[in-house]
């Protein structure tokens, strides 16, 4: 197994996380099918998936390491470098755009003084733009991890992510 | 004008809707027990061919004659040859957002269409494939299949009938091609979503390889209606190419957006000024895209039309998810077709050169234009790219993204040459800085 930080090694080796992935492989007709849900699992865990976790799923899955790491970079879901605490996604596309999308994301880009796929160097924030959330009758709509939020205003991100700080 | 109906947004607002004792209590669950009971799978799928109901991921085929491609058992078999039935969740189309009302508000709605599904096509389970980005709804759904299970809806011998049927819940992880139906089952095989080529179809080769058969949530939702009330009340509602009530979503210049359940085949101009509260700011309509992003751009003059396949046909458009985006006149034409077209080249899996080149050229051209340093020939340049697009890919998405860029281009010519003429946007915009 490839080098990985002290506390993805630990949690790679809790009886705990690796019956949450026996669980997702046992959950489907076939094994493979668990492999996009164990993939969710690391990223919220780690905030990203890391290679050693790849190797871990592409073991217990029977498919090679390759394999999965193409599956990782496929989705925007999963990233191969960890994201900031508060993933802060703003979307982007036209019905958001023509309910305000622009400022809320030229907002938050003066404010924590970053561009969207940035982090913050306290590594507290990930600027996103992301597609279509469908929820456009609520735009702009703006998702932080798992959170959605609708119809936000400058004000309504203020709060938002002072409620976090 | 057409009052809003109330028939697959019957749960919708109740306190604690997504419990399978809510649903039950207004006769949720009966019209499974009628079709197990008392209908043989032949007999339903024979109401949902005469339901006509059509398909309401965008497509609009009906759902009764693909279920019918699937294989049966021949005479003298013992088993049910394997298949498996697939509920798309991904929704993801820009301008669509009626499948998460279904999915948080009734998910046991669309659990029981999918169960009488299963039972017409005797399929052995559904797989029901939610986009990444709704956790909240992919745990709402969870929950029903486990009240589903706890109550013996679900699991081996269901009501005593004999029938065996397991729903299985899995998540996307970002990627609108994964609402593509070979792409869907690409994922749920757990690998990249690149579209298959077609021949084969799902339904002789789907997940696992194993007959397979696809609808969209919305789809599924109606199947108990039709099974409760009968294939002839369901037709008395909308229009021949649209029977049935159908979820319109409508976002972007109205006074009020949100999801209107009206009939099929309602006219656009209703949905606009009666439904939807008119338009922002009671300024001028200037254009409507009415079946999501995908689907050909009306003019302010176009929305005297029937929403259904016939009407839009008429006006050289396509009902597909029924998402409604509005714009009034403060809008630009060519930023908004290149918010479309950073869409689809960032959302193109690749393996397709057209539409992979063609995506990102319309999306340069269309920034060049809209920054002030485009030629007046790009305009017809954005034509002949798209048309270079159309029917040349393995999956519609390039088709998706052709359509638009060709209708706007069109319906919007002056527009877009002024920008070459004067070169800067007329209306004074400026792209978006900020991309990815
Ligand atoms: C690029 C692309 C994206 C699609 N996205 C969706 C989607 O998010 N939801 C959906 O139901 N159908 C989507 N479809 C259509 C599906 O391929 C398929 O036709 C549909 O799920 C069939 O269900 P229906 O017959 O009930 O409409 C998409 C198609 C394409 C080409
Ligand atoms: S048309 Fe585009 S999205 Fe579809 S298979 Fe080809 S490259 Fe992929
Ligand atoms: S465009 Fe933002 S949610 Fe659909």
């Amino acid at each position: 197994m490839s080098e990985a930080k002290p506390d993805v090694q630990a949690k790679l080796q809790d009886p705990e996380f690796l019956e949450k992935i026996e669980a997702l492989k046992a959950a489907y007709p076939q094994p493979r099918t668990a492999l996009l849900m164990c993939l969710h699992l690391c990223q919220s865990e780690f905030r990203h998936v890391p290679e050693a976790c790849q190797e871990l799923l592409a073991e217990k899955l029977g498919m090679t390491p390759a394999h999965v790491r193409g599956v990782v970079t496929f989705y925007e879901m999963f990233t191969e470098e960890p994201t900031g605490k508060y993933l802060l996604q703003v979307c982007k596309t036209l019905p958001c755009l023509l309910a305000g999308s622009e400022k809320i994301l030229e907002h938050l880009e003066r404010r924590l003084g970053i561009k969207p796929g940035e982090t913050t160097p306290d590594g507290r924030f990930t600027l996103v733009a992301v597609e279509c959330l469908a929820c456009c009758d609520s735009g702009p709509a703006f998702m932080v991890n798992e959170t959605l939020h609708r119809r936000v205003s400058t004000d309504d991100v203020d709060r938002i992510l002072h409620e976090l700080e | 004008m057409a009052e809003p109906l109330k028939l697959l947004t019957r749960n919708v607002g109740k306190p604690n809707s997504t419990h399978i004792d809510t649903y039950m209590a207004s006769g949720g669950y009966e019209p499974l027990m009628k079709a197990l009971h008392k209908m043989t799978p032949e007999q339903v799928l024979n109401e949902v061919k005469a339901a006509n109901l059509k398909g309401r991921g965008g497509a609009a085929f009906p759902a009764g004659l693909k279920w019918s491609f699937l294989p049966r058992k021949k005479e003298g078999e013992k088993k049910e040859p394997l298949k498996y039935l697939v509920c798309n969740a991904d929704e993801s189309e820009p301008g669509t957002f009626k499948d998460r009302l279904l999915i948080e508000n009734d998910p046991h709605a669309i659990l029981e269409g999918i169960l009488i599904a299963g039972w017409a096509t005797q399929a052995a389970g559904c797989f029901f494939y939610i986009r990444g980005e709704m956790p909240q709804g992919a745990r709402i759904f969870q929950r029903a299949v486990d009240q589903a299970y706890a109550k013996g809806f679900l699991g081996k011998n269901i009501l005593g009938s004999g029938f065996d049927f397991d729903v299985w819940v899995a998540r996307g992880a970002g990627a609108y091609i994964c609402g593509e139906e070979t792409a869907l089952m690409e994922s749920l095989e757990g690998k990249r979503g690149q579209p298959r080529l077609k021949p084969p179809f799902p339904a002789g080769y789907g997940v696992y390889g194993v007959p397979s058969n696809i609808n969209n949530v919305e789809t599924y939702a109606n199947v108990p209606l039709i099974i409760q009330n009968g294939a002839a009340w369901y037709t008395s509602i909308g229009t021949p190419s649209m029977p049935g009530p159908r979820l319109y979503g409508v976002s972007g210049h109205v006074k009020r957006p949100g999801i209107y359940e009206l009939p099929g085949g309602v006219s656009l101009r209703e949905i606009l000024y009666e439904h939807a509260g008119g338009i922002l700011g009671d300024r001028p309509l200037k254009a409507v895209i009415p079946g999501g992003s995908s689907t050909p751009v009306l003019r302010a003059d176009q929305i005297d039309v029937a929403m259904d396949p016939d009407g839009l046909k008429t006006v050289g458009s396509m009902i597909g998810s029924a998402g409604v985006i509005v714009m009034n006149d403060t809008v630009c034409m060519v930023k908004a077709l290149l918010n479309l077209l950073e869409f689809y080249a960032r959302e193109s899996c690749g393996q397709c050169t057209p539409c992979r080149e063609g995506t990102h050229w319309l999306e340069l051209i269309l920034r060049r234009l809209e920054e002030g340093g485009g030629k007046e020939a790009d305009v017809d340049l954005i034509v002949e790219v798209s048309e270079n697009i159309m029917g040349r890919t393995i999956c519609p998405l390039g088709d998706a993204a052709a359509m638009p860029a060709i209708s706007f281009a069109k319906q919007f010519r002056e527009e877009f040459l002024a920008h070459a003429k004067l070169g800067r946007c007329p209306m004074g915009h400026v792209p978006m800085t900020t991309v990815v």
